[in-house]
């Protein structure tokens, strides 16, 4: 069993969850709102519609949306003494982890892929910055990326799928609010480096405004790469005790 | 019997082991804060790390040996120095990419992309300069923002650009010496020699709209700083440019002084008696209401220079006096009809249609907002000139002299009209349109001239007190003797050119209510209920098995 094989049973599982659809109806209900109350105003008011601003809002909404996509994915396999017969298969801990991993990076880029639409609806009436949405989307992408590896982590922390939901959740709101330091920290040098730890800081003076800063990209990449490590590591600390 | 204080070769390792480890964490946070640079304390801090893991494996060999080689711990401690490198480097690919600074502009305008226009400027830059940006922490956003212009300003001028960051709330010294008033300000300068800066370089850059066009046209006045001069005649008893009282031109002389150019007195008289001419390298010159006439000797100084294609700023009150400046008709006047096509009348303005307290404090009711001079001026932008007492000035449309184009800048209303009764209007303050005497309105209050031949430029305006330092603030008075100045001196085509615009690439939407339902109802309905849909069929399906 690889990494193919645990990618495939769990993108399998999302699709024959209603869970995964009623998470995706409650994220496009909500991106669709903002949508909608955008364009009305734009329209209404010809002023100008902003492409990153979807992106922007799920920026916000991954806080909590990414929890609820991670917190069962390695929690629920302890909880169910199923992580021990996982382990005992032909399965490595990283095909394990890296199998999960993406297969909640692909929902999340399937939902992504519906909020296309927005901008689908937006070239009709007046196409935007091709250029600008791109980036703003592969920023997104990245971002959401980091956030289910931070969830995933956490997820390999306990059995108990609500603490590795708070946890994360909590975690990834500390990182997103970061780039606000500034309001709350005097010194100046404390608030940069706070928000240079910050995932929002690394999109918001970035991708969102359509510029591509090749360290943005190694901070989400090295998020990613980091949290997958430690998850790994935490899987395999099973054979240990 | 008192206990002494027993050090034992063990408590002495365990105290080891917590410097040491404790050193290298502190060492490994000071070197990620100090953004790549090796900071003292760090170096310091590590080193302390190491030598108290050193003293500690030597000290008590087999526990170190123990805690390291204990499979949980020792699988733990390669997790953490495993993870600890990994941190290490993702962090250092971090800081050498910030360093190195790659960055791809996607938008389709190139908004953070610096024009050509900017980037032949800073290929002129010879010297340091150093922009100095007062942030707190609070504005931490938008400094980012700004970084990305800044960077770009960096390495096209091939490192000629400095960049200073200065926290006023941690500095306040240094913001008063500056005179940094809000967060977020910037300003620019020269660095001398030591790389100190330039003080008397300083200058303050505008923040508008358009970072690009404030930061280069500010670079741009700094590179012209010197090259223009602008001479304010001062025997006929003008206004002080160094009275800074309401009524003196302190404000206007510091305001052209920021802006790069140099300011110097000029004494027509003097010349005229000494048979010289006015100086070659003046830009313009200024007559802020003299109060006598120009004699013939000081006419032809004029003349002469003109003749160079040297430019004149002319603000003429209303002066109750037999000897006026610019009489309607002395030889001053003449000159400017006969080879300008433009005057000075002996009247005053009324317009009760477009007016302040009362009907001679005159606002602009019709701008011509196609000259250089007019363009910032519109009414409907809610920058009108005020003019206390004004004179109506007057323009040959019909028949200009040859190879001189002329117009009007600023108009009353039709209800306006030009008072020629000065006597009663000075005596009594009384004034009422006569028809068989007065000018009839509209009556012009800024014209211009230029003679295409040689260039010369002339700015006639039947006011000056819109220029005091108690007045210029009001409305669109310091726009206009701003955009006067920059049009007759050439300024602006020095600094003009086309920086990108910032909002440019964003849509805007035109769309009937219809279409705005149907938006609606497919991203707020059809979208999220589709997938509601779709569980439920899942759902639905496993609950059937």
């Amino acid at each position: 069993m690889d990494t193919l094989t645990i990618f495939r049973r769990e993108v399998g599982s999302y699709f024959t969850s209603p869970f995964a659809y009623f998470i995706a109806a409650g994220f496009l209900l909500f991106c669709g709102i903002l949508f909608a109350r955008d364009f009305q105003e734009a329209a209404t008011q010809t002023t100008t519609i902003n492409p990153a601003f979807i992106p922007a809002v799920i920026s916000f909404l991954m806080v909590f949306f990414a929890p609820l996509l991670t917190m069962r994915l390695l929690a629920e396999e302890k909880r169910e003494g199923m992580m021990e017969l996982l382990l005992t298969s032909p399965a490595s801990e990283s095909s394990i982890v890296m199998g999960k991993f993406f297969s909640a990076w692909f929902y999340y880029t399937i939902l992504l892929a519906l909020t296309l639409l927005y901008q689908l609806v937006l070239f009709a009436y007046a196409p935007p910055d091709i250029g600008h949405t791109f980036l703003a989307y592969l920023g997104i992408w990245l971002y959401g990326g980091a956030m289910i590896a931070i969830g995933l982590f956490f997820s390999s922390l306990t059995e108990n799928q609500i603490v590795a939901a708070f946890l994360s959740m909590i975690t990834l709101l500390i990182l997103y609010i970061g780039d606000a330091a500034g309001q709350v920290i005097g010194n100046i040098d404390i608030a940069r480096v706070i928000r240079s730890l910050s995932l929002q800081g690394h999109f918001s003076t970035s991708f969102q405004v359509g510029i591509l800063r090749a360290e943005d990209v190694v901070f989400f990449a090295g998020i990613i790469v980091l949290m997958l490590y430690l998850s790994i590591r935490t899987v395999e600390s099973h054979r240990w005790r | 019997m008192r206990k002494g204080i027993v050090i034992t070769r063990g408590r002495l390792a365990q105290i080891a082991s917590f410097v040491g480890i404790g050193g290298i964490i502190i060492g490994l946070i000071g070197l990620i804060w100090r953004s790549g640079t090796v900071a003292n304390y760090a170096v310091i801090s590590l080193g302390v790390g190491i030598a108290g893991l050193v003293l500690w494996a030597v000290l008590t060999p087999r526990e170190f040996a123990d805690t390291i080689t204990g499979k949980k711990v020792r699988n733990s401690t390669i997790t953490i120095v495993t993870a600890l490198l990994l941190i290490g480097i993702i962090a250092l690919t971090y800081l050498l990419l910030t360093q190195a600074a790659f960055t791809l502009d996607m938008t389709q305008n190139r908004n953070f992309t610096l024009s050509s226009e900017t980037k032949q400027l800073l290929n002129r830059i010879n010297r340091p300069i150093q922009l100095t940006g007062f942030y707190t922490s609070r504005n931490l956003r938008s400094r980012e923002v700004d970084e990305q212009f800044f960077r770009q300003y960096t390495v096209e001028s091939d490192g000629l650009i400095h960049v200073q960051y200065i926290d006023p709330e941690e500095s306040p010294a240094m913001a008063n010496a500056y005179g940094a008033t809000f967060d977020g300000q910037l300003f620019i300068s020269y660095l001398d020699a030591e790389g100190n800066v330039d003080s008397s370089s300083l200058a303050r850059v505008p923040r508008g709209v358009n970072q690009e066009r404030d930061i280069t046209q500010a670079i741009s006045r700094l590179l012209m700083a010197g090259s223009i001069k602008v001479y304010f005649e001062t025997g006929l008893g003008e206004r002080e440019t160094l009275d800074s009282g309401t009524e003196g031109l302190t404000g206007i002389n510091s305001g052209i002084q920021e802006s790069g150019m140099i300011t110097a007195p000029l004494n027509l008289a003097e010349i005229a008696e000494n048979g010289g001419g006015i100086p070659s390298d003046a830009a313009a010159v200024i007559f802020a209401r003299p109060l006598r006439d120009l004699t013939q000797s000081e006419v032809d100084v004029i003349s002469r220079y003109l003749d160079r294609g040297g430019s004149l700023l002319i603000m003429s009150d209303v002066l109750f006096t037999d000897d006026a400046f610019l009489k309607e008709d002395g030889v001053f006047n003449q000159y400017l009809w006969d080879n300008y096509g433009i005057r000075a009348l002996d009247a005053a303005v009324v317009d009760p249609d477009a007016s302040g307290q009362t009907p001679l404090d005159i606002i602009s009711a019709a701008v011509f907002t196609d000259t250089d001079i007019g363009a910032r001026l519109d009414p409907s932008a809610d920058t009108p000139t005020l003019f206390r007492l004004a004179r109506p000035v007057e323009v040959n449309l019909t028949s200009a002299p040859p190879n001189v184009a002329n117009g009007r800048v600023i108009m009353t209303t039709t209800s306006g009209w030009g008072e020629t009764d000065l006597a009663a209007l000075g005596a009594t303050n009384t004034y009422s349109f006569d028809a068989a005497s007065d000018i009839t309105g509209p009556v012009s209050t800024v014209v211009w001239s230029s003679n295409l031949t040689n260039d010369s430029r002339i700015v006639l305006i039947g006011d000056s007190d819109f220029v005091t330092n108690g007045q210029v603030l009001n409305g669109g008075n310091g726009i206009l003797f701003t955009d006067s100045l920059v049009w007759i001196s050439h300024y602006g085509e020095q600094i003009e050119f086309a920086p990108q615009a910032f909002a440019a690439g964003l849509p805007t939407i035109f769309v009937s209510q219809q279409q705005i339902d149907f938006v609606v109802f497919l991203t707020v309905l059809l979208m999220p209920a589709a997938m509601l849909v779709a569980g439920l069929s899942v759902w639905g399906r496993r609950a059937r098995r």
